[in-house]
């Protein structure tokens, strides 16, 4: 699956719902409206960090910022995070 | 001009192809054609923004963000043929003139490395493959003029920037110059207080007490600044928040969930606050706590130089990852390396974006800084 293959259209998009993504050093913000809540948050961090123009050479995680826990890669974000939530976007990369 | 490399430990999708430059990888310098990796504008993000950088907010323009500079993009031609020795970045001056920085083929290399990953996966290339890489035009794309680079982010919003106005001069009369001579042009200003550098050096060599030892480190805290007299812009690190609840190993430092939390919640404490409202990360400090060359003794004729230069402070491409990673579309980005010599001796050195690039820079310490009096 592609950054683009998870825009919401046609019949999925009612069920598409709206979070804040913030980058990490909370310089940038994107709002999201668009996105099925049925996708897997590994797919929706894949649209986010393309959207924000992040390097595609790291992987990408969304965290919670009210719980502080990332997010399951494999599960619904729509199961992890309520509407109107804010997460971050956040590199699961290390110094070296 | 042909660059040698070596494969990453990372892969990476295609991006949107750019009709003008590509990236060509070979097995030998004048080899076949290995692979052509279009150049998209997203591959140059960091470019744009150190013009941005260099050219709006060092010369005073403080209100135009990164969205709104208006950039051309212009191979520089190595003769007749595709071949680049590198590129401009154009856009319009403050006093209407066209200003241009120049980049090298340096400054792509996370494409070849993009392009090696891909050859990697197809089997063309092996783990430890030298390849080159050079930059190549389309003629047909009209080349010799250039043409508009769009890096946009329309539906982003973007903190605004909102420097400090405080006077550079004086600043610089009573600060202690460290690190290198300072390059032509002189990159941008980076001043530390005393006491936030100490905190930096603490808290990369606290895993040096670790047996065995580990990395450790943290992210920088401090001001953007610009010179209401001069118009130069600069900044000044004050705070250092420690990586807590890291993975840490001796060659790796990973965040994790935990540590950016507590990171977020300081710097949202300090940014309710009026006096320190202006505050952001501005880089990432952290120690290299090995000897270099997997602690091989030092050179035979080491007790003839004054200075042992094989040293573990350098940025690896790991923490070159990590930072376009964290501070993307952030030109002001620092990386602190504190290290050892093969003499065990301790070296450090601070690193910029230049030529698209993290390279090695020199700062200034100051004994104190108030953001409110100076």
């Amino acid at each position: 699956m592609t950054a683009l293959d998870t825009t919401a259209a046609g019949p999925g998009a009612q069920d598409a719902f709206r979070f804040i993504a913030t980058d990490v050093t909370g310089t940038n913000e994107l709002e999201v409206g668009d996105l099925q809540s049925s996708l897997p948050a590994s797919a929706v961090a894949r649209t986010v960090a393309d959207r924000m123009s992040l390097p595609d050479n790291v992987p990408w995680a969304l965290r919670d910022e009210s719980t502080s826990v990332y997010l399951d890669d494999d599960v619904a974000i729509g199961d992890q995070i309520v509407p109107d939530a804010r997460v971050a976007i956040t590199p699961r990369t290390h110094l070296g | 001009m042909t660059q040698p490399g070596t494969i990453g430990a990372r892969g990476g999708a295609e991006r949107a192809a750019s009709p003008l430059l590509a990236i060509v990888l070979r097995l030998a310098q004048d080899g076949p054609e290995l692979a052509r990796e279009p150049v998209g504008p997203s591959d140059l993000v960091d470019a744009v923004s150190e013009l941005w950088l260099e050219e709006s907010l060092r010369n005073g323009d403080t209100g135009t963000a990164l969205d709104e500079v208006p950039v051309r993009l212009r191979p520089e031609r190595a003769g007749s043929g595709q071949a680049c020795t590198g590129y401009f970045l154009e856009s319009p001056g403050a006093d209407g003139r066209t200003v241009q920085r120049r980049f090298s083929v340096f400054s792509l290399e996370h494409v070849a490395r993009r392009a090696a990953e891909r050859m990697a996966g197809e089997g063309k290339l092996q783990a430890r493959d030298v390849f080159y890489y050079h930059i190549a035009c389309d003629e047909a794309a009209g080349a010799g003029a250039g043409r508009p680079l769009d890096v946009s982010l329309p539906e982003v919003q973007t903190r605004p920037l909102e420097p400090l106005a405080i006077e550079l001069a004086p600043l610089l009369r009573r600060a202690r110059p460290v690190g290198p001579a300072a390059a032509t042009p002189s990159p941008y200003g980076v001043f530390y207080t005393a006491a936030a550098l100490a905190a930096a050096e603490r808290c990369a060599r606290r895993g040096a007490e670790h047996h065995p030892p580990v990395e450790t480190g943290g992210v920088l805290v401090g001001f953007l600044c610009s010179c209401p007299v001069s118009g130069d812009f600069f900044a000044v690190v004050v705070e250092v928040l420690e990586a807590q609840d890291a993975d840490q190993t001796a060659y790796s430092l990973a965040f994790s969930a935990r540590t950016w939390t507590r990171i977020r919640a300081v710097m949202e404490a300090r940014q309710r606050h009026a006096a320190t409202r202006g505050l952001r990360i501005v880089g990432q400090c952290h120690g290299h706590n090995f000897i270099p060359a997997d602690g091989a003794p030092p050179c035979p004729d080491c007790a003839r130089r004054t200075v042992c230069t094989r040293s573990s402070v350098f940025v690896s491409l790991d923490d070159w990852n990590w930072n376009r990673a964290v501070f993307r579309r952030q030109p002001w980005q620092l990386c602190h390396i504190f290290g050892l010599n093969a003499r065990h001796e301790r070296d450090q050195g601070l690193f910029g974006l230049r030529d698209g690039r993290l390279l090695e820079r020199g700062y200034h310490v100051l004994e104190d800084f108030d953001p409110e009096g100076c």
